[in-house]
């Protein structure tokens, strides 16, 4: 496992979304500590520690996390709920990054508690202008709140 | 409560007015007081009969003491005259006796007896000749006749006696013609009965009078003094007249009553033709008696009963029908008896074939009784359960449609969910690496090579806006409409400005006129102003002065909006084809688009009510005209 501080924890299950994700982000320097999880159960596991990720540190979260909602076993708007419902996460910044643009998938995330929401552009310039956009702006713009 | 005791009591009255007892009651009363009148009218005319008697028995012996007093005096003046007169004319004495004789009636004869109380003279003499000379005392005088001596005196001597005899029944006969034939009288001296009438009974005693008439000192004579028989029963006979009268008038009331009664009580049944109706009628009539007995029934009710009449009139209910008294019907009509209030009630009767037959009952108060009305309902009530099961059905049949459009709703949406998701990720991929390809890779690819990744880079960008219009159309009107005023202008100036970069290095005039308030979607209607005018604005490019009208007018009574452009226009031969999705009239060479903006357009019309169409000309220009329905504001 990586020990350098993951800075970005990338919720996807698409190889392709995902590798062109990561290129754009390191295209534009933002961030060399990115992890990639598969599906729901995974996120769940990283990010509380349980599971295969046991031994993870759980003092130390990610700046950020972009999730995709439609995902296996356990989809996203259940992940970003029970990030946001526990204490010790919900003050992770959750980028909802998906291809839907369904108003109440928009809604039902908002209402969750995720901090921005963001439709993945089939145009891949547009693609690579959008993560920029957001990395730009969750991790080096935004000051996140002491670590509790 | 005052208000309720007195209607009580007002009721009870009329109650016992039309009841089966105040006939009798009447009936006793009128006989009593019939023989009461009678009886006291009776004892009134027999003390008056009484009285009457003893005043005509008085009058009787006051009359003939009266008579008697004048012979009395006629004699005296007799005696008186004797001395002077008399002893020397014989002849004048007679004379004077025969006129006194002729004049008095009751005077018989006069007799003249010397102071040796010897017979001297005596008128009439014929009869008397041989007492002549006799001694008066020796001469055996009539016991029926009265002899009244009057003494002649002479200073102190006495020359004689002036005797009278007088007839009783002379004496009395003209008093008995006055007191007429209604009464009978008997007349006794010294217990010899010396006068009686023809008809005197002994029977009459009871109303009969005793008085006693006095000749002076000379002779007491008993009266006994009676109404005749006929008399007192021509007296009974007015007061039987009287109670005949009063209780032939009782009769005649009661009778009077017994008709008004009979008529009140079956006053439905009184006149034949009330009865023919009632027996012709649909309905089935049945009139029950207070006490329960069949007065009246038509065939319909008899036919409803599955009885004959013969079989039910004259007989109660519950000889008809056993157990009657445990029934609702039974109930009710004992309500309506007992508080003159009429019932209705829906009552089934099941055949012994097991059809069930409905019937609407009404129960009518009647007087001493109830009237009840039957219709066969049987066929209405069938209908109305046909109804009720047809509409269950229905309403099962909506439950199920609706379930149907639900899922397959639902299904839709997951199936636009997949698209919106799933059919976007691989065009990502398509056009995210055939552009890292021309990126990493450019100085390797040959220019053709290049030229293709950028083709397959365009057409998947063109996808993603077929899909994202698509997934716009089929959203369009899903939600609810959020129907509003809204100012159309306002709208209009916003789209504008939104389309700003349509717009970009072209001059454009645009015309915008007044255009009304309406009610509508207000997001739904800016969707329709941003698909007409991008539309007007895209089909104007090739113009050197694009000219773009909106504004509205009244179109056959209705407020029409409209949007108006001077560009390419269309052939109207292929009008129908307009509004329908990727349906295009120009090539998308010529013009971009999807050809999903009119579908849009014309879905959110349709939704409001209203009517889209568009009226054009090729290189002159289009109008689009829409209404969105309701009224003009």
């Amino acid at each position: 496992m990586n020990n350098q501080k993951v800075e970005i924890l990338l919720v996807e299950d698409n190889p392709s979304d995902e590798e062109l994700t990561l290129r754009a982000l390191k295209k534009y320097k933002l961030s060399n500590n990115i992890f990639v999880v598969r599906d729901g159960a995974e996120a769940l596991d990283y990010i509380f520690g349980t599971g295969k990720y046991s031994e993870r540190d759980t003092n130390h979260h990610p700046r950020v996390i972009l999730l995709d909602l439609k995902l296996p076993k356990v989809d996203g708007l259940e992940v970003l709920s029970k990030i946001k419902a526990d204490p010790k996460t919900k003050h992770i910044p959750v980028v909802v990054l998906t291809s839907s643009s369904e108003e109440s998938d928009v809604v039902e995330s908002y209402k969750l508690g995720a901090n921005s929401y963001i439709v993945k552009p089939v145009d891949f310039k547009q693609f690579t202008e959008s993560i920029r956009e957001l990395g730009m702006y969750w991790l080096l713009l935004n000051e996140a709140p002491t670590q509790m | 409560m005052k208000v309720n005791s007195k209607g009580k009591s007002i009721r009870l009255i009329n109650n016992f007015l039309s009841s089966k007892y105040f006939l009798p009651f009447l009936g006793l009363f009128f006989i009593f007081a019939s023989i009461f009148f009678w009886k006291t009218q009776g004892s009134r005319i027999l003390s008056q009969l009484k009285l009457q008697t003893r005043l005509e028995a008085n009058h009787f012996s006051s009359e003939t003491e009266k008579r008697y007093h004048s012979i009395s005096e006629a004699l005296d003046r007799m005696a008186h005259r004797e001395v002077s007169l008399y002893a020397a004319d014989t002849d004048e004495w007679e004379n004077d006796a025969s006129f006194y004789i002729n004049t008095y009636e009751g005077l018989k004869s006069v007799t003249w007896v010397d102071e040796t109380f010897r017979i001297r003279r005596m008128v009439p003499l014929q009869d008397n000749i041989l007492i002549l000379n006799e001694i008066a005392s020796q001469v055996d005088w009539d016991p029926l006749d009265v002899n009244l001596w009057v003494p002649s005196h002479d200073g102190t001597k006495l020359n004689g006696y002036v005797l009278g005899t007088i007839d009783i029944a002379d004496i009395i006969s003209p008093v008995i013609s006055d007191i007429g034939n209604d009464y009978v009288l008997q007349l006794s001296q010294n217990g010899t009965i010396v006068f009686s009438s023809e008809s005197w009974k002994y029977s009459q005693t009871s109303y009969s009078v005793n008085e006693t008439i006095t000749f002076q000192d000379t002779a007491v004579i008993n009266l006994s003094f009676a109404p005749t028989e006929e008399f007192i029963s021509s007296k009974i006979a007015v007061s039987t007249q009287s109670l005949m009268i009063s209780l032939s008038f009782s009769l005649l009331i009661i009778v009077a009553v017994y008709y008004a009664q009979k008529y009140n009580a079956a006053s439905v049944l009184s006149g034949l033709r009330f009865q023919k109706t009632l027996e012709s009628m649909v309905e089935g009539c049945q009139i029950i008696s207070s006490d329960w007995l069949y007065l009246f029934i038509n065939d319909t009710a008899a036919n409803q009963n599955r009885r004959k009449k013969e079989q039910m009139l004259g007989r109660t209910v519950m000889e008809c029908f056993p157990n009657a008294e445990i029934t609702d019907l039974f109930l009710l009509m004992q309500r309506c008896m007992d508080e003159h209030e009429p019932q209705e009630m829906l009552r089934s009767l099941t055949n012994s074939d097991g059809a069930t037959r409905w019937y609407e009952l009404s129960i009518q108060p009647a007087p001493d009784g109830i009237l009840i009305l039957s219709n066969d309902v049987t066929e209405r009530k069938q209908a109305e359960e046909e109804i009720h099961t047809l509409n269950a059905e229905l309403e099962q049949r909506v439950v199920e449609r609706t379930a149907q459009l639900e899922a397959a709703n639902r299904e839709l949406e997951s199936f636009s969910y997949s698209v919106s998701h799933d059919l976007r990720a691989p065009l990502r991929a398509m056009s995210g690496f055939s552009n890292m390809l021309v990126e990493e890779y450019r100085k390797q690819l040959p220019k053709e090579a290049q030229r293709y990744l950028g083709l397959i880079s365009e057409n998947s960008h063109k996808m993603g806006s077929l899909i994202n219009d698509l997934l716009l159309f089929s959203r369009t009107g899903k939600q609810a409409l959020k129907i509003q005023k809204i100012s159309c202008t306002q709208i209009v100036k916003q789209t504008l400005a939104e389309l700003q970069i349509e717009q970009e290095g072209r001059a454009i005039e645009i015309n915008l006129g007044r255009l009304p308030t309406c009610r509508a979607d207000p997001a739904l209607i800016k969707q329709v102003f941003i698909n007409l005018l991008s539309n007007a604005f895209k089909f104007t490019k090739g113009k050197k002065k694009a000219r773009v009208d909106i504004g509205s007018k009244i179109i056959k009574g209705e407020r029409v909006y409209f949007v108006k452009d001077n560009g390419v226009g269309f052939d109207m031969r292929y009008t129908d084809k307009l509004f329908g999705v990727f349906q295009r009239l120009h090539s998308t060479a010529e013009f971009e688009g999807t050809g999903v903006g009119l579908a849009i357009v014309k879905r959110i019309i349709n939704l409001h009510g209203g009517k889209v169409w568009a009226e054009a000309e090729v290189d002159k220009g289009a109008v689009f005209y829409f209404t969105v329905g309701g009224k003009d504001e």
